[in-house]
């Protein structure tokens, strides 16, 4: 079962990268992707805190991306 | 060359931050990298070599009759030549408050023994047994080394230690990124690991044993019905190790798409194992008559040792025409104990010239992990792994919040943010008894506000 997933997963990604290469733009269209509240990590603070909360409150974490430090709140 | 690309786009992102309404001519090839998808510091576009960029926050979260935290957080991150960026953070989290026990309600009072052994509380008929010596500051230090390793290729190093009065957590992690499709795809891979270290107050107690338990019609026949059992737990409490330990490894598969000029999208596979002591030393489990339903004692609770948790998360982000910010996401989780989850957090930037109003909405819903009983029956033989703290059962919860901001300014950028909790707790369906006429498991409220200010130097 883990293993189906796995290759679905892998599949998926490849299938993904694929598709990649007619998407997107060309360097001198980023204007609007460069600011600040276009990037997937802006405000690393606040997302700290909000997956400290939820981590504390709820069996579910992670997933978003890498945050620091454990906690005891198990 | 790519300081002076640099700078160009600082001051094109000036002059659209001043002039959001109008249009803007294309920007030369800026080299811009989509994101820092996991530990980068913010804006890290906008700062300069030689700059350093500061970002601190307090966060106040307040549930009714519950936990109440404060969190300071602190950021420095030193910007130098050829996209490297040194960065350090310090979170404070002091707690106090009481947090729900496990054991159920009865319709008497009750009085328990505290985790440690030490000392004793009551609760009154009908009440939730919440153990109010709830109280604990947390400082965790974390630093990440960010820098290109190639052309297209850029990692990040972390390390972090977070100190509580019983816990210890060190943990590395390392985060690569991998540009191509001229930036508009990047590959992230992410390793993490933590080793934690657990000693409570009183020690650690031993699984499915009995704690000390009265219980009386009125407060004071409850306390002196426990004076009475005080201590028969001693020769349990003698053979407790003082600490135990756990590991977590985590690794992340990402993948970011540009899809034009205005959207992206972000897909994760995310997987995290733990092995060790995953069990809660302040939680126990009511055991209660079979047919009255009234609580007979309680045991600690016991969680299985390893947890395999695994994950999907996916985000979009889209500027609209009047450059209004969608932020979408999603997450399914699920892991060998049972549990499934459904995540979905929504927000919508509304920019107001230099300033802006997102408001956030947040829907979760968990299904229970196998080993969860709100109380066991008194008489059945004790299950080898069992919890009853409800944020391992089937659980709703729902997050309303709105941020104000201001996104430009000389002295920095300020934003303040306030939110409602709401966790709703599914009823277990098998009450028997008198606990039937009870709630087991209420909802549970927090308001949380939250002040950021971020300047650079």
């Amino acid at each position: 079962m883990k293993n189906l997933f796995l290759s679905a997963l892998a599949l998926a990604v490849l299938g993904a990268l694929g598709g990649c290469a007619s998407l997107g733009v060309e360097p001198w269209q980023r204007d609007v992707l460069a600011r600040d509240e276009m990037s997937l990590g802006y405000d690393p603070v606040t997302a700290g805190l909000d997956d400290h909360i939820y981590f504390s409150k709820e069996a579910s974490s992670g997933g978003r991306g890498f945050g620091g430090g454990g906690c005891g709140c198990n | 060359m790519q300081l002076k690309q640099r700078r160009i786009g600082k001051r094109l992102r000036k002059a659209s931050q001043r002039l959001l309404e109008q249009k803007r001519g294309p920007a030369p090839t800026g080299t811009l990298a989509i994101a820092g998808v996991m530990a980068a510091p913010a804006a890290m576009a906008a700062a300069q070599p030689g700059e350093w960029e500061l970002n601190s926050a307090i966060l106040i979260y307040s549930e009714t009759d519950r936990v109440t935290a404060i969190e300071p957080v602190f950021q420095a991150s030193r910007y130098f030549d050829n996209d490297r960026i040194f960065s350090a953070k310090l979170v404070v989290d002091a707690l106090t408050g009481a947090s729900a026990s496990g054991a159920v309600p009865a319709q008497t009072f009750q009085t328990f023994s505290r985790p440690s052994g030490r000392g004793a509380y009551t609760v009154g008929p009908g009440d939730v047994p919440l153990d109010d010596t709830f109280h604990d500051t947390r400082v965790a230090l974390s630093s990440t080394w960010s820098q290109p390793l190639g052309t297209n290729l850029s990692g990040s190093f972390g390390l972090n230690v977070s100190k509580e009065y019983d816990y210890l957590s060190i943990g590395g992690s390392s985060v690569l990124n991998w540009d191509f499709n001229k930036k508009n795809t990047t590959l992230t891979l992410g390793l993490g690991y933590a080793q934690d270290q657990i000693s409570p107050e009183g020690d650690i107690p031993t699984a499915l044993a009995y704690q000390s338990y009265a219980s009386g019609s009125d407060a004071e026949q409850s306390q002196s019905n426990y004076a009475a059992q005080e201590g028969s737990d001693n020769a349990e409490r003698a053979l407790r190790d003082g600490s135990d330990s756990k590991a977590v490894a985590d690794v992340l598969v990402g993948l970011t798409q540009v899809i034009d000029r205005r959207s992206l999208v972000q897909l994760n596979y995310s997987l995290s194992l733990s092995d060790g002591y995953l069990t809660d030393p302040f939680k126990v489990v009511s055991v209660v008559d079979a047919s009255d339903g009234t609580p007979q004692g309680q045991i600690y609770e016991h969680r299985p040792d390893s947890r395999l948790k695994q994950s999907l998360f996916v985000r979009g982000k889209r500027a609209l025409e009047n450059d209004d910010v969608v932020d979408l996401s999603y997450r399914y989780l699920f892991d060998d104990w049972g549990l499934r989850s459904h995540t979905v957090d929504v927000r919508y930037r509304w920019g107001l010239g230099e300033w802006f109003v997102q408001p956030h909405v947040r829907y979760y819903q968990q299904s229970a992990t196998d080993f969860y009983q709100a109380f066991l029956i008194d008489g059945q033989p004790l299950p080898e792994d069992v919890s009853a703290d409800y944020r391992l059962g089937d659980m709703q919860a729902f997050t309303a919040g709105v941020e104000v901001g201001r996104s430009a300014g000389a002295w920095g950028q300020w934003r303040v943010a306030l939110e409602y909790y709401r966790q709703t707790p599914d009823e277990p369906s098998d009450k028997p008894g008198a606990l039937a006429a009870l709630e087991v498991a209420p909802a549970v409220e927090a308001v949380m506000v939250r002040f950021n200010y971020d300047f650079k130097l």
